[in-house]
């Protein structure tokens, strides 16, 4: 009985959010494996080795798997005598579990939210409106977990030993062309402690001033599918059923109506702020916090806050220096 | 080249869904449904590709009992070529849906498929992964770009969650269709009308011989908590100093 949890890294570091699958991994009270997939991954290996609850690190370290194509990585993962193959519910995972499952004839799991027993799962649908038990039957257990749903594993002092792997043959069925990043220096959208949401309600002229009031504030930035198909955001900023699953200690959502499809991606932030004008908006009956006003006006009293807060400073540092 | 689209009849999205008594099912029965908008999203993208020129014949194809007909003629009405249903009195699991695709598709075969990236019922985003998985094509998932190639492959650019991905397939290929890849048209009128009179084939999921049992059971259905929120604060600073109460910086 072994848990394998794949490793999702940016090509230098592991993310957050196999942290927090690693920590769903140990409710399965077996030893586990982190899997970690690409090319020259020394010192990404050596981070994973440290997470607190692992037995081992196994790593395929290839120039072939530079670019970790899911028909080769199924392939490989399907290979290991695994009891349990576990990643996280997002991009990375979601594209990997359900096609290791199919090389192995077993059901997966997506999207799971806590573990209640062997094989026993609780998982949501409906844009996360309905929540429900599963049981599989299955002898292998192929899982996503939502990473929010999980606490973050620790890092320890003392590394657990990492085995290399040779690569499976496979002809080349896919490989890719380029790559988009989004800046690394905010934090990861999915696990970051604040979050600030851009909706529809906000004109565009006044977007960068909010990202660099989220810059002030170490907050990730987050957009409605409105925004992002107006163009006027990233894909990789959506919150919501069909986005990116956030749960951050703060949630400020400027200018959001709060469809079902966009709480499904937020509603278990630990506090949530509403900047809405709109009574009657349903952000406004979910938000812990409302201020139920125009953004604009908010946004320069935030602005003249810190004006203000600065100048303090200033002139404190000046007088400090007189 | 034939590309092959599997859509599935979910509980419309402006319908919020409710539970059975015995929480062991979603009520089904006169609630309003269509075909799963990221379905209609990889319909778009496919018809347009046909379209242009490159690909001869789109066909749709859905599992479902009788009522999964309608829409399959949505489906005819936007333009799909051909309509096919895989018989089974209950939608089945992502997992069996993928295992009857596969067995039909040895008799019906196509050189690409796009499908949705997720249902928006059970939200479980796997069909597509299954479906190369069992097949062993090259997969390319969350699209929100598609080009086929001459030499038999397909450039796809992914939605990942940190950016944008460009990769390129061998054909054949299984393609996922996120948000953004195709704004699905209107069926016109008269097109709708026609497509009520066009043939949809039905094959019964026993004579692919494959048996109709699932590995997972789901049950205890249950409506997730609501927040309790909607707690006014009158301007900015009276929002500081409830988040710091909170144990906020703001
Ligand atoms: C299949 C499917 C999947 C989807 N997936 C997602 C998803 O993952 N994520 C997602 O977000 N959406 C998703 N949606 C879309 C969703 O249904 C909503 O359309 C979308 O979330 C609305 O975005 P919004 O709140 O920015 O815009 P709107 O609904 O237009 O809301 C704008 C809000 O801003 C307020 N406002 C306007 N001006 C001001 C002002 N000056 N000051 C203050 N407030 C103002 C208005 O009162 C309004 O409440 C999906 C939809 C479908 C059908």
């Amino acid at each position: 009985m072994t848990v394998g949890v794949l490793i999702e890294h940016d090509g230098k570091h592991m993310k957050t959010s196999s942290r927090h699958v690693i920590t769903a991994a140990s409710e399965c009270q077996k030893p586990i494996i982190a899997l970690v997939i690409g090319y020259q991954l020394d010192s990404i290996a050596a981070e994973v080795a440290l997470c607190d609850g692992l037995d081992a690190v196994w790593v395929l370290d290839h120039p072939d798997y530079e670019y970790a194509s899911a028909e080769r990585v199924a392939l490989w993962v399907a290979s290991l005598a695994l009891t349990h193959v576990l990643a996280s519910a997002n991009a990375f995972g979601k594209n990997l579990i359900p096609r290791i499952a199919a090389l192995l004839n077993v059901s997966p799991i997506d999207g799971v939210l806590s573990i209640l027993a062997d094989k026993h799962y609780v998982r949501a649908m409906y844009a996360g409106h309905i929540l429900c038990d599963v049981i599989s039957d299955d002898l292998i257990q192929c899982v996503t977990i939502t990473p929010t749903a999980f606490k973050s594993c620790a890092s320890l002092k003392q590394a657990v030993s990492i085995e290399s792997h040779a690569s499976v043959d496979l002809p080349l069925l896919s490989k890719r062309v380029s790559m988009h990043q989004a800046d690394s220096e905010s934090p990861e959208l999915a696990t970051a402690a604040c979050v600030m949401t851009i909706g529809r309600g906000v004109p565009p002229e006044l977007i960068p001033r909010i990202k660099r009031l989220a810059k002030r504030y170490k907050a990730a930035l987050g957009a409605t599918r409105a925004v992002v198909d107006a163009g006027l955001l990233p894909n990789e900023c959506q919150v919501g059923q069909t986005g990116q699953v956030v749960a951050p200690d703060l949630y400020i959502a400027w200018g959001v109506s709060g469809a079902v499809q966009h709480l499904a991606g937020m509603k278990h932030s630990k506090q949530i702020v509403s900047i809405n004008k709109n009574p009657d908006a349903p952000m406004n009956a979910f938000a812990d916090f409302v201020l139920e006003a125009d953004v604009v006006s908010v946004l320069s009293a935030w602005e003249a806050r810190f004006a203000s807060l600065e100048e303090k400073c200033v002139s404190q540092e000046l007088e400090y220096e007189l | 080249m034939i590309i092959c689209v599997p859509i599935k009849r979910v509980i419309d999205y402006r319908v919020s869904a409710h539970i059975r008594p015995d929480a062991d099912a979603i009520v089904t029965a006169g609630v309003k449904h269509s075909i799963n908008p990221f379905d209609e999203i990889a319909l778009e993208r496919a018809l347009q590709e046909r379209d242009s020129g490159l690909v001869k014949k789109v066909i749709v194809v859905a599992v479902g009992d009788a009522d999964t007909n309608e829409i399959l003629r949505s489906a005819l009405a936007m333009g799909a070529d051909e309509a096919h249903r895989i018989h089974a009195s209950k939608t089945p699991s992502p997992f069996l849906t993928a295992q009857l695709l596969k067995l039909w598709l040895e008799k019906n075969p196509c050189d690409c498929i796009i499908t949705g990236k997720q249902a928006i019922d059970d939200d479980a985003n796997q069909l597509g992964q299954l479906l190369a998985g069992f097949l062993g094509w090259s997969q390319a998932m969350f699209a929100s770009k598609v080009s086929f190639k001459k030499e038999a492959a397909v450039e796809v650019t992914r939605e990942i969650d940190g950016g944008l991905e460009t990769i390129v397939c061998q054909m054949p290929a299984v393609i996922s269709a996120d948000l953004r890849l195709a704004e699905p048209r209107l069926a016109s009128l008269p097109a709708i009308m026609l497509a009520k009179g066009k043939p949809i084939t039905v094959t019964d999921a026993s004579e692919l011989e494959l048996s109709l049992t699932e590995k997972t059971r789901v049950f205890n259905y249950r409506t997730a908590p609501i927040r309790q929120g909607g707690k006014r604060v009158a301007n900015l600073n009276e929002l500081m100093q409830v988040l710091n109460e909170a144990g906020m910086e703001a």
